[in-house]
């Protein structure tokens, strides 16, 4: 440990930050954020930290409608891609992307809003895969909504112990209702293995390449083409 | 007087602000405003992106040491960098100190 930093006292302290405006020529907006700082009792000067700067790079980007460095990370982890691959699925390069993952520069507004999709879960990486292989027959809509994934070990029979649970809601108009779904994660992973599998108490729903095959807890079973 | 910044400070420092982790780096009030106010599209963590990639150009690096308050070893630097909202670059004058135990850089100053 440094003496320096083993005599600085923490306090919190309001930053500015400045929110650039969303259009050509609109206003440049201010707002005081309240941050963790460290304080030299002996000359009264404050530093900020890594944490600090999270904070206020979060609220800059929330302000301005984007997704934040942190959140952009989060993302491609959660899809579980390199920079680099994730750079080749969204057509950009690698460089431009780490730039925006670091925080180097702000994400572009345009690509923001395909990113905020997937974010969200209303794009698929599949789908977003498909994109550079238009000969392939692949889902052509969003088809779930995801909306968190938990770890469920032995959550299904039919299923590997290493499943992970999604939780989410589909978006085709006929299934409204929320619905518990189990994906395997390498299924999530590899467009061409696309089986995402859904339970709904006793009933399940299966995503098989452009086809919802929904299964009734009978056992007879429904398919429904997207996008119907 | 200019001189030759160490090899060894450089890529410490470089390492530091490149990995980014919690209380390894402290950034004053001022140089964090200058860095704000120099161009709206920054973030803060841009920041330490910058000064990183600065260091680790190969070749050698000139500049100023410095006696700092706090201990530890300190050098200043100027350097060419490109912000997100500008057509060209400008020159950058940063001073940082490493602190004795190698672990934690203070970033003094950042600004044209």
């Amino acid at each position: 440990m440094n003496a320096f930093t083993q005599r600085l006292v923490p306090i919190e302290v309001e930053e500015p930050i400045r929110i650039p405006p969303s259009v050509p020529g609109g206003e440049v907006r201010t707002i005081m954020v309240k941050v963790p700082a460290m304080q030299d009792p002996k000359d009264g000067e404050i530093y900020l930290g890594v944490d600090a700067a999270a904070i206020l790079d979060k609220a800059k980007a929330r302000h301005m409608g984007v997704l934040a460095p942190q959140e952009l990370a989060e993302l491609r982890q959660r899809l579980g891609l390199t920079q680099k691959e994730i750079a080749e699925v969204l057509q950009i390069g690698e460089k431009t992307w780490s730039r925006w993952e670091t925080g180097r520069e702000i994400v572009s507004r345009s690509l923001n809003v395909l990113l905020r999709a997937v974010y969200e879960g209303n794009i698929s990486l599949p789908w977003l895969r498909a994109l550079l292989n238009p000969d392939e027959a692949v889902t052509p809509a969003p088809l779930m909504r995801i909306c968190g994934v938990r770890w469920a070990p032995n959550a299904a029979r039919d299923l590997p112990s290493s499943t992970w649970m999604v939780y989410g809601k589909v978006q085709q108009p006929k299934i409204e209702a929320e619905i518990n779904a189990w994906s395997l994660l390498t299924g999530y992973k590899e467009p061409k293995n696309t089986n995402l599998w859904v339970d709904d108490s006793n009933a399940g729903v299966g995503l098989r390449h452009g086809h919802l095959d929904f299964v009734h807890s009978a056992g007879n079973t429904e398919e429904m083409p997207l996008g119907a | 007087m200019s001189i030759l910044i160490p090899e060894r400070w450089r890529q410490d420092v470089a390492a530091i602000l490149d990995h980014a982790v919690a209380g390894t780096i402290l950034v004053r009030q001022r140089p964090r405003k200058d860095w704000e106010n120099l161009d709206i599209e920054h973030y803060e963590a841009g920041l330490y992106v910058v000064l990183a990639d600065a260091l680790s150009v190969p070749g050698a690096l000139s500049g100023k040491e410095h006696t700092m308050k706090e201990d530890g070893e300190c050098y200043s630097f100027t350097f060419r960098y490109r912000p997100p909202s500008a057509n060209g670059e400008i020159e950058l004058y940063t001073k940082l100190n490493l602190l004795p135990d190698g672990q934690v850089v203070i970033i003094y100053s950042a600004h044209t």
